[in-house]
């Protein structure tokens, strides 16, 4: 209590807080009088340190003190006499400490009195605040943009309702995405070479990719554009000959390219091209790059640069250059959502129909709104300038649905869905993405073995998951407890030869019965590889999100737990601290368990401690994905055996060929604040079903998908959106249908200010 | 400093570190324009796969004992082993280096950018790399050229690999997050360097006055743009017209050197369109001396070979690199070491053959050579599959350099005995020859190599 009391002595004390502001955006200046006069003087003054003694030091009396005074010092942090005066430098370091703390949640610790999330932002804020005023300021904001910080806005005031500021979206030039580029089609003829992809995301690569404040067009995407796009002209002003296929029917035969017509008339043209073979090129490849049809204009200087350039250069090298002008103009490589529709009364700007028709074909495919006829027609008859009007395409998108997108479908699989018809939203390209980048599944494909078993890879390995996410999706019924627990997930014998007999008396109608036979037999003898699983649920069990979350040669319940931790409760976990040499010890005859009781040291486990448990469950699988029953190590091969069927073990037991260890699969749920939730876990299918029964967890999916759909993280003036998101799926009995028609009926997606 | 949007966007023209580094190349480009002694420093960094393994590069005969202090001996002492004897000429002016590590810099198969960055960045870059911080330091109109035979295509990793266009190997970045494309296509690469003084049928000097329009059309049209949008957006289109800017710079540059071009090109022969492997190799080293002979750039960086290539030229028609590091016999029955040999002896011959050219070239008392430095180095160090405690160099020419690396087989104590040193010190010793700025470290330090001192560049190298 010593530190307590000499708190007492620096400021009377007071638990009131001063009335709770909300943050209205990352650039705007936050208007409480106190930290204006903090701003104006550029230090704590007068002011600044009475609003430190009435509303921090109360805070930091209540909250840490007891830990963190002089005497205990708690991990080294004493807090007793850290004042409020930016200008010092250890009082910076110091300050950034507590702030990671509060704002990942980790402090004060779980068993201790938490405070309000009110108290808890208004404090976050005037550490920042302070940290702006030592320069830190572009540190502390640009990282909030990033997709991996997004759970650092506070979970509880987000979805809480205690904040009714109007929502909106700063406006933003947006860099078109690579998957954009490839919309535009620019190379339309893949055969005979794919033209590098030039643009790449500049952020890390995995998870959510695609934000508005990471993406833009710098030097070097310039030359790799520039460079590619005049490979991509040069390919087809003319006819192409190429080198004769070495395999395959055509073998030997020359390969015939043909040029874009178009194109062909100007560059071949024996002196001055026709007029109209120029001013369609300027038609249709301004509509192609920007998406929209070029205005009177600016369809005569392009007309005017286009005769320069053919009168200067010649036909060929003019039409290039014009072309590359066209590709290249700020609005081909720039989204633009300024926000050039009517004001209100907040300040904010509704999009422009124009802008609204973009918005949403990107927010539901890769192409431009001129190949999209909804869209089309909607803003041909002038009806995108309202929210009900936006409602109403959003809904006949939906409803209209797509056909499946080939992706990671083995392609028999794939030309059998086409030919069956097929047809649903989840199709659409971007809702497909988003699970891929909230799931990260495909990274299944590129994960390397060491342990024993055959090669890892191929396309069922990421098809598979990708039809059971569309099933469920397109099927629209809880589609998040679905997605987490659906059995579907298992390698079921049963199913597949339920399957294969429906697929055969299909065969027989077309085929010779010799054959259709043949086929049969063929995948009743694969089908032995597959046991009646009934263990696996949801996603988290698939194959590939348990091998994207493995190492080498070890189940992963780091990386696992930290997935957990971050995508479903909407938690934080603190960086690795520089310096700490994370190894786990590589004893290959010690269960995983018994090499990871390295991490319960104390300095390990503060951290640990929030993503450990939730990947320990997941024990239940090898680290090839296998459902396990136990631990066994074998005494010739020296290591644990991954791949063992129920026979082997039991034989190999019988033989004293293996020596099975203590199998233990239990784990924790922690930070939900639900009861029946938080709590132990037996294994990993407890742990799924747990999880999905969670309105964190719920809430969690629903901040990615904002993030995904926005294209930047929340801010707490996002609360509404949310809120209305969130309550658009519970009413309609958890249809992802309705809560994208939600978020993208949004004003956080139709605003901006 | 409440505009942070805006000041976010600025730093991200190199990434995220960007602010920090972009002062720091501008210092480093200032120092280079100030440099006394005339003559260019220039690099040609020769990057195989699969490992450059250890034992076959020393001097035959060689017993290198029980490996845990410093080797230090003359290159004319020794006889070269077999696949490097076309080197025999210039034995005075190589080095063998040996003994580096680099274990922290982990990859499949390749450290990709890690080996020439000396960050752990197998996937997306995570700092600048030594070729691209040598192009700062030694400016030319192209402040670093790539040639590559194969490579993905960017944004799209797990895709298929292509050859007939600008790729990403995956080894050269400006900076965090931004990878250098290497050209594929040896037509292409031709018609960028030495298009802009010739008379081609497509490329060249015709569509090269066209940029100038290009151009301006470009600017006005940004221009235009910006001033309909907010301060804080208008960021982002800056570092677009900067873009502009500096692609004007160059071809400023390149006007002025129109009889050089013109003089020092080499002839567009059939050759250029072969897809015979090995010759688009040599093709890749041909256009290599022509553009270093001509000052087009002072920095080349040749991907030599990548895991999925065929040397059919050696009889290994159906046989890759990658199957040969897994100990593959080859169609016509060359065991895995037989084989790697084979492709080692065909890539120094390159070397020997581009070192040549550079040395029939005089340039003040001495040759070109001198003045250029040839490192040929592994991207995943000692072996296929490696653990990166070893990772040889052989370094070519450079005399003029301020750099001890003539004549010599240098060998560094096995890693973690005392007196062990990383390639970061020694890309550390590079930079600091070239004015780089002084620091203690290049790049990420080996935290199992914590008790070691590896600070400072290699004191038995530098001058």
């Amino acid at each position: 209590m010593a530190g307590r009391q000499r708190l007492h002595l620096l400021a009377s004390f007071s638990f009131k807080l001063s009335p709770f502001t909300v943050l209205i955006g990352y650039s705007t200046i936050i208007a409480t009088i106190l930290i204006a006069a903090l701003l104006a003087t550029g230090k704590a003054d007068a002011a600044g340190d009475d609003y430190f003694k009435q509303g921090i030091v109360p805070f930091l009396a209540a909250n840490c003190i007891d830990c963190h005074d002089d005497e205990t010092q708690k991990g080294k942090v004493s807090l007793d006499t850290i004042g409020g005066d930016f200008s010092n430098g250890d009082t910076v370091a110091l300050w950034e400490r507590v702030l990671e703390q509060l704002e990942i949640g980790t402090m004060p610790p779980e068993k201790k009195r938490q405070p309000s999330a009110a108290e808890r932002e208004e404090v976050v804020r005037w550490i920042k605040e302070g940290l702006r005023l030592a320069g830190k300021g572009f540190e502390i904001e640009s990282r909030m943009l990033l997709p991996e910080f997004g759970n650092r806005v506070s979970h509880e005031l987000l979805f809480d309702g205690s904040i009714s500021t109007p929502p909106f979206t700063p406006a933003r030039l947006w860099r078109m995405s690579p998957h954009i580029y490839g919309g535009k089609r620019y190379q339309q003829i893949v055969r005979g070479g794919i033209e590098a992809q030039p643009l790449s995301y500049k952020s890390k690569s995995s998870g959510l990719r695609d934000y508005a404040d990471q993406e833009i067009m710098d030097e070097s995407g310039f030359l790799a554009l520039q460079l590619a796009l005049s490979d991509i002209i040069a390919n087809q002003i003319h006819d192409r000959e190429l080198a004769p296929m070495t395999y395959g029917p055509d073998k030997g035969k020359p390969i015939h390219l043909a040029g874009k017509e178009s194109f062909k008339v100007i560059s071949e043209a024996e002196g001055q091209p026709p007029r109209e073979a120029l001013e369609r090129v300027i038609r249709e490849e301004f509509e192609r790059a920007c998406g929209r049809p070029i205005s009177a204009t600016e369809f005569q200087k392009y007309l005017a640069f286009m005769e320069r350039n053919l009168a200067e250069g010649g036909n060929e090298a003019g039409l290039k250059t014009t072309l590359l002008g066209i590709y290249l103009s700020s609005e081909a490589v720039y989204r633009l959502e300024l926000g050039r529709g009517a004001d209100d009364e907040h300040g904010r700007r509704l999009l422009s129909p124009q802008e609204i028709s973009f918005a949403l074909s990107y927010a539901l495919t890769d192409s431009p709104p001129s190949a999209n006829l909804i869209i089309q027609k909607a803003y041909g008859e002038g009806k995108l300038s309202n929210k009900t009007e936006v409602e109403k395409v959003v809904r006949a998108m939906m409803a209209a649905g797509a056909p499946p997108i080939r992706k990671h479908f083995p392609a028999s699989a794939f030309h059998r869905m086409i030919q069956e018809g097929d047809h649903g939203f989840a199709y659409y390209p971007r809702i497909v993405r988003f699970f891929e980048e909230f799931f990260l599944y495909p990274r299944a494909e590129g994960t390397f073995k060491d342990s024993p078993g055959p090669g890892m890879g191929g396309r069922a390995l990421i098809g598979a998951p990708q039809g059971h996410i569309a099933a469920i999706v397109n099927e629209d019924k809880q589609v998040f407890e679905e997605l987490l627990t659906s059995p579907r997930f298992n390698n079921s014998r049963t199913q597949l030869l339920k399957m294969v007999d429906e697929r055969h008396a299909k065969k027989l109608k077309f085929q010779p019965k010799e054959k259709a036979d043949a086929w049969r037999t063929d995948m009743i003898k694969k089908s032995k590889s597959l046991t009646d699983d009934t263990f696996r649920a949801g996603m988290l069990h698939d194959l590939s999100w348990l091998l994207t979350h493995s190492t080498n040669d070890a189940n992963d319940p780091v990386h696992r737990g930290i997935w957990v931790r971050t995508h479903l409760l909407a938690g934080n976990v603190p960086a690795l601290p520089i310096g700490v040499d994370a190894k786990i010890p590589e004893d290959h005859d010690k269960t995983l368990r018994q090499r990871f009781e390295v991490t319960k040291a104390h300095e390990c486990w503060k951290c640990h401690k929030h993503f450990e448990p939730l990947g320990m469950p997941f024990e239940s699988f090898t680290d090839r994905g296998w459902v396990r029953t136990g631990m066994y190590y074998s005494k010739k091969q020296k290591r644990f055996e991954t791949m063992l069927t129920p026979d082997k073990i039991k034989s190999g037991l019988e033989k004293d060929e293996l020596v099975e260890f203590p199998f233990d699969t239990s784990g924790k749920i922690t930070g939900t604040g639900e009861s029946g939730i938080d709590g132990p876990v037996k294994d990993a299918h407890d742990l799924v079903h747990r999880l999905a029964k969670s309105t964190r967890v719920r809430q969690s999916i629903i901040r990615h998908c904002f993030r995904y759909w926005m294209g930047r993280n929340e801010m707490l003036s996002d609360s509404k959106t949310l809120i209305a998101a969130e309550k658009a799926y519970l009413d309609s009995g958890g249809k992802f249908s309705e809560l994208l028609v939600s978020l993208l009926t949004s004003d956080s997606f139709l605003y901006r200010k | 400093m409440m505009t942070t949007r805006r000041n976010f966007t600025k730093g991200m023209t190199l990434g995220a570190s960007g602010a920090v580094l972009m002062p720091l190349l501008r210092q480093m480009e200032a120092h280079a324009a100030g440099r006394s002694d005339g003559f260019p420093r220039r690099f040609v960094f020769v990057i195989k796969s699969s490992g450059i393994t250890p034992g076959a590069i020393r001097p035959e005969g060689l017993d290198i004992g029980d490996d845990d202090h410093l080797l230090d001996l003359k290159l004319t002492d020794h006889q070269l082993p077999p696949t490097l004897r076309s080197l025999d000429p210039f034995k005075e002016e190589m080095m063998i280096l040996e003994g580096l590590s680099g274990a922290n810099f982990g990859g499949n198969h390749s450290s990709y950018y890690g080996a020439l960055s000396c960050h752990h960045s197998p996937e997306k870059p995570a700092a600048a790399t030594l070729d691209c911080l040598l192009g700062q330091l030694n400016p030319a109109p192209f402040r670093n050229y790539g040639f590559a035979p194969n490579g993905h295509s960017i944004g799209n990793n797990y895709g298929p690999i292509v050859q007939d266009t600008a790729v990403f190997p995956k080894i050269s970045a400006y900076g965090q997050n931004s990878p250098m494309p290497y050209q594929a296509s040896a037509e292409k690469a031709y018609r960028q360097l030495f298009g802009s003084a010739l008379d081609l049928k497509t490329g060249g000097k015709k569509e090269f006055a066209l940029q100038t329009n290009l151009l301006d059309f470009l600017s006005e049209d940004t221009k235009r743009l910006a001033k309909q949008i907010s301060p804080e957006e208008r960021e982002k289109l800056d570092h677009y017209l900067n873009a502009f800017e500096s692609v004007r710079a160059r071809n400023n540059e390149l006007v002025t050197m129109q009889e050089k071009i013109r003089k020092n090109a080499p002839e567009l022969t059939s050759q250029y369109a072969s897809t015979v492997f090995t010759d688009r190799v040599s093709t890749f080293f041909d256009l290599t001396s022509a553009a270093l002979i001509t000052g087009l750039t002072n920095v080349i960086s040749i991907r030599a070979d990548w895991l999925s290539a065929k040397y059919a030229t050696f009889g290994f028609k159906n046989t890759s690199v990658h199957d040969i590091g897994h100990n593959k016999v080859t169609d016509n029955g060359l065991k895995s070491a037989e084989a790697r040999d084979v492709i080692r002896q065909f890539q120094i011959g390159e070397i020997a053959k581009l070192a040549a050219k550079l040395k029939a070239v005089p340039e003040g008392d001495g040759t070109m050579l001198d003045n250029t430095m040839i490192i040929y180095l592994s991207d995943t160090g000692e072996a296929h599959h490696s653990h990166r405690k070893e990772w040889p160099f052989i370094v070519v020419g450079g005399r003029g350099h301020k750099l001890k690396t003539a004549g010599r087989y240098l060998r560094y104590p096995k890693y973690g005995s005392p007196g062990h040193k990383t390639i970061g010190n020694w890309y550390n010793t590079i930079l600091q020859a070239n004015n780089g700025p002084a620091k203690d470290h290049f790049g990420q330090l080996d935290n199992q190599l914590k008790d070691l001192d590896l600070r400072g560049p290699l004191a038995e190298i530098a001058v």
